[in-house]
């Protein structure tokens, strides 16, 4: 492999751990607040 | 204020993709490549923003842990929980990205030099912290026990910093420079800033949700004789 396509390996693989950590805490987020809205009681 | 609540994550995510896609465009096109590393040494600008992030993230995990400790609100040990990921995750970064360069300028992807050990202890300090938080049932517990681990931790942070300098290392202790490099690694610099504050709120919250989920779950089975205080949700 070369300088160059070492360097592309790094940046796309840290962007990838970054984004898929991201997506995962949204996701978690958005399933609490929907079960929290969903056992509110109507009023 | 529901719709300013909605649009402000998203006008900051939108704001931290931009600077980053501008940052990468710079590191092609305005960067110029170093003369004896040549490309590879542009993982350089990610790599350095990222492990000083990982540093402030140990650093807010410190603060919070010893806010804990003084106060014991919960509020601080949400946010040394969200700041522990965080640190476990910016220095799984760190490690990745110095091993790709390493694997290209020394030719093998990893060697026990005291910087990469001491980065290596860090990385799993954080990974114990956040797997074994879950393990301890009471809160009151888990969060006095976290703490404690939390401040102690932490003391593994200047001895990444200060190995490359007090002991013989393969790893680079400094690095010459041009203006333009100087200006690309300033400009890293923000958008890794952003990107740490973000996921660390982000992670806070999801903290904050998760408990106030477990009290009102725990206060619904309880005997009516021991109400919940309702006021400790808002605060968080």
């Amino acid at each position: 492999m070369s300088g160059t396509e070492y360097a592309m390996l790094a940046y796309v693989l840290s962007f990838l751990i970054f984004t898929i950590y991201g997506v995962t805490v949204w996701i978690e987020r958005r399933k609490l607040a929907q079960r929290r809205s969903d056992s509110e009681p109507a009023r | 204020m529901h719709t300013a609540k909605r649009f402000l994550p998203l006008a900051f995510w939108t704001l931290v993709v931009a600077l980053f896609a501008f940052t990468t465009s710079m590191l092609v096109w305005y960067t110029p490549i170093e003369a004896t590393m040549g490309t590879v040494q542009k993982i350089f600008y990610l790599h350095l923003p990222v492990a000083l992030n990982t540093f402030v993230a140990a650093m807010v995990v410190f603060i919070a842990s010893v806010g804990y400790l003084w106060s014991r609100s919960m509020w601080w040990d949400d946010l040394a929980a969200a700041a522990a990921k965080i640190t476990a995750l910016f220095c799984s970064v760190v490690l990745l990205t110095g091993m790709i360069w390493a694997k290209s300028a020394w030719g093998l992807w990893w060697t026990w030099s005291p910087r990469l050990t001491f980065s290596l202890v860090l990385f799993l300090l954080y990974i114990v912290y956040v797997m074994l938080r879950p393990s301890i049932e009471s809160p009151e517990r888990r969060a006095l026990i976290s703490s404690i681990y939390g401040i102690a931790a932490f003391l593994d942070v200047p001895l990444v910093y200060l190995s490359v300098r007090l002991l013989p290392d393969i790893h680079p202790s400094s690095i010459t420079l041009d203006p333009k490099m100087q200006l690309t690694l300033l400009a890293w610099a923000l958008p890794v800033t952003l990107l740490n504050a973000g996921l660390l709120t982000a992670t806070y919250r999801l903290h904050r949700l998760q408990r106030i989920g477990r009290r009102r779950s725990t206060a619904a089975v309880a005997p009516l004789s021991q109400p919940v205080n309702p006021a400790e949700g808002v605060s968080g």
